[in-house]
């Protein structure tokens, strides 16, 4: 049973955390997303991030799912538009791994589609992309390459790491959201006083603030009851849609445009969801 | 300083000497439900004077004063342990948990020499006197007075809320020796001997029948002077140490229990009924949920020793989920279990009440965890 990310583990996420923070700073808006990611990936692949899903084969990679969950947590909160985790999952499961600085990606199966997130930028280790792809960028910070006719057969327990490592994501974006609302309602002020200081945005902000913890807690669940995993996931997903919600909600009418960030939040939930609620064939 | 972690070979250890311990020893005193509540008492007195004897009461004390210096992990196993071989809940609780944390804190070693042995020992129990029917989450605007009088104090008011208090010997009474209405100041902490004609119980009537509280009645009651914890207008001080005193893991272990038997017999309850199934099936993932984050809570706990981000949580998690279930219950409409049901829907209306209301707690949460105004 391990409830807690190893001391190793997180000493190693703060690292990372240092290198996001001063990498991928600022708000994310569209010159956010449309920025040139590049360098960020050459700092991953650098620092040995993108090989993490490598176990034995890395000697500093003896992080368990539970470690990388954490991970993906924290790359969660920044909403890159980069094949990060996508690349740590096809790395913990491939036979013959390119090299480690190249971005990798999986596909999932949506009815009569095959959705692969970060398509465009990421390679695909199975059956090429089909011609009649699209890209579905409803989430700018994580857009999905949608074409049909291909359904490479991944593992069933990659499909699940994947599953958890997304929903892990949404936790990260969930907390950001939040956190960032938290810091707004401390300065919006109306009838004189900081909204933050009326009861009602305080309960509605305290339950979101539990409604991410205990999502946290339904990954820890998933991590350790892998037979769990489909109803971990399902209820992980539930509680960062309702806090994502609830952040637009305590922003009041600039929570609704789009130049403000509580959406993007939102939408990279939703392209979460969009991408564990697929389940088709594949694994099968 | 780092925590145990449940994975940790000296925890598995610990729990395997409960274990077998338990194993030779719990069915000697095991409680009846049934029994007069005196003869319960005095079984759990017993048991508790057993642990005692078995280093195993007072776990989370300092070594110094007794105990094995244990964290929230270590706790929690043990009392996970106790529940699967049902053993009784050991007598002294609010001695073992609030007062003892106070007088590390703010005893004197001749008051820490006077209390803490005999709440170690089984030989004192506590109650407390802190909430008044003017101050219940209000709790500076209490105004039971304490005044001093030579070598001691005469105390005059009312508490209320006060479990155990039929049976306890000291109470951990705070009182306002200063101006009345001056809120926080002017406050101070005794141990007030309960056995005097001074004062007066009357046991409260709840909504489920029961009666698991009382009112106190103060009339020139008498405190020496030298049960004063901490100096005079210091008691809020003395009352944060124990009320943000560290002491959920023994009781997340009891919750988690109670709530699977709430899951338990919810699946009895449901069994055929179709329309209720996604109640059901929601139920039982919000506990799974809460069991791991319960187990995670504790170990954070353990590792920051900082109660605040998890108490109020936790709090909320178990009481608003045995409410949900017990409505749900009641609502699956089967009269083989309508007695049980209706039982706990009502007894269960407490646990949202008592200890902070759901609404105190989600403002700490705002406040202290998440920092927004006041």
């Amino acid at each position: 049973m391990q409830v807690l990310p190893t001391e190793s583990a997180s000493e190693a996420i703060e690292a990372l955390n240092v290198l996001l923070s001063s990498a991928a700073a600022g708000n994310p808006g569209d010159d956010y997303f449309a920025r040139d990611w590049s360098a960020l990936w050459g700092s991953l692949a650098e620092g040995g991030w993108t090989a993490l899903g490598d176990g034995s084969r890395s000697p500093d990679s003896d992080f368990s799912l539970l470690d990388i969950t954490t991970v993906a947590e924290l790359w969660g909160r920044f909403m890159v538009p980069l094949a990060f985790i996508p690349t740590l999952v096809v790395r913990r499961w491939a036979g013959e791994l390119p090299a480690a600085d190249v971005p990798l990606t999986y596909s999932v199966r949506e009815g009569e589609k095959t959705l692969t997130p970060y398509g465009s930028i990421a390679r695909r280790l199975s059956a090429p992309h089909a011609n009649d792809k699209q890209t579905d960028s409803f989430a700018a910070s994580l857009p999905i390459t949608v074409s049909t006719r291909e359904a490479p057969a991944h593992p069933a327990g990659m499909l699940r790491e994947a599953r958890l490592l997304l929903c892990a994501e949404a936790v990260g974006a969930a907390q950001k959201s939040l956190d960032a609302t938290v810091e707004y309602v401390k300065i919006r002020e109306q009838f004189g006083r900081p909204v933050g200081s009326f009861q009602g945005l305080k309960h509605l902000l305290a339950n979101l603030h539990m409604e991410v913890e205990l999502a946290r807690s339904g990954i820890v669940w998933a991590c350790n009851e892998p037979a769990a995993t489909g109803d971990a996931t399902r209820y992980v997903l539930g509680n960062c849609l309702r806090v994502a919600e609830g952040c637009i909600q305590a922003h009041g009418g600039i929570g609704f445009t789009w130049e403000a960030a509580p959406h993007r939040y939102l939408r990279h939930v939703m392209a979460i969801r969009r991408l564990v609620a697929a389940r088709g064939e594949i694994g099968s | 300083m780092a925590g145990s972690s449940f994975s940790d070979g000296s925890v598995s250890r610990f729990r395997e000497e409960v274990r077998s311990w338990l194993r030779a020893n719990v069915d000697r005193h095991r409680v009846d439900f049934r029994w007069e509540e005196q003869q319960q008492i005095e079984v759990r007195r017993e048991w508790e004077k057993a642990l005692d004897g078995a280093h195993l009461n007072c776990l989370a004390w300092p070594v110094e004063y007794g105990g094995r210096g244990y964290g929230p992990v270590e706790e929690f196993v043990f009392a996970e342990e106790c529940i699967a071989a049902d053993a009784p809940e050991p007598l002294g609780r609010i001695g073992r948990i609030l007062v003892a944390p106070g007088l590390f804190v703010h005893g004197t070693p001749q008051q820490q020499d006077r209390f803490l042995p005999a709440i170690l020992h089984c030989s004192e129990t506590w109650c407390q006197g802190f909430s008044e029917p003017g101050a219940g989450s209000d709790l500076a605007n209490l105004r039971t007075r304490a005044k001093r009088d030579g070598d001691r104090y005469i105390v005059d008011g009312q508490k209320i809320w006060t479990s155990f208090g039929h049976y306890a010997d000291q109470c951990l009474l705070l009182a306002r020796t200063g101006e009345p209405g001056g809120r926080h100041r002017g406050l101070t902490m005794f141990a007030l001997p309960m056995k005097q004609p001074g004062v007066q119980l009357r046991p409260i009537r709840q909504i489920n029948g029961q009666a698991d509280f009382n009112e106190v009645f103060f009339d020139a009651a008498e405190v020496p002077a030298e049960c004063r914890i901490g100096e005079e207008g210091e008691g809020w001080k003395v009352a944060m140490t124990v009320l943000t005193a560290e002491r959920g893991a023994g009781f997340a272990a009891l919750k988690i229990k109670k709530m699977r038997d709430l899951v338990e017999l919810l699946e009895l309850s449901l069994a055929g009924r179709e329309s209720l199934e996604p109640g059901l099936h929601s139920a039982k993932t919000r506990f799974e949920v809460a069991q791991w984050h319960i187990r995670r809570s504790i170990e954070l706990l353990g590792s920051s020793r900082n109660p605040l981000p998890a108490s109020s949580i936790l709090k909320l998690l178990w009481s608003e989920l045995e409410q949900d279930m017990a409505r749900l219950g009641f609502e699956s409409d089967n009269p083989a279990f309508l007695d049980q049901w209706r039982h706990h829907l009502l007894s269960l209306r407490a646990d949202t009440i008592a200890s902070g209301t759901s609404e105190i707690q989600r403002n700490v949460i705002a406040e202290r965890v998440l920092g927004l105004p006041r």
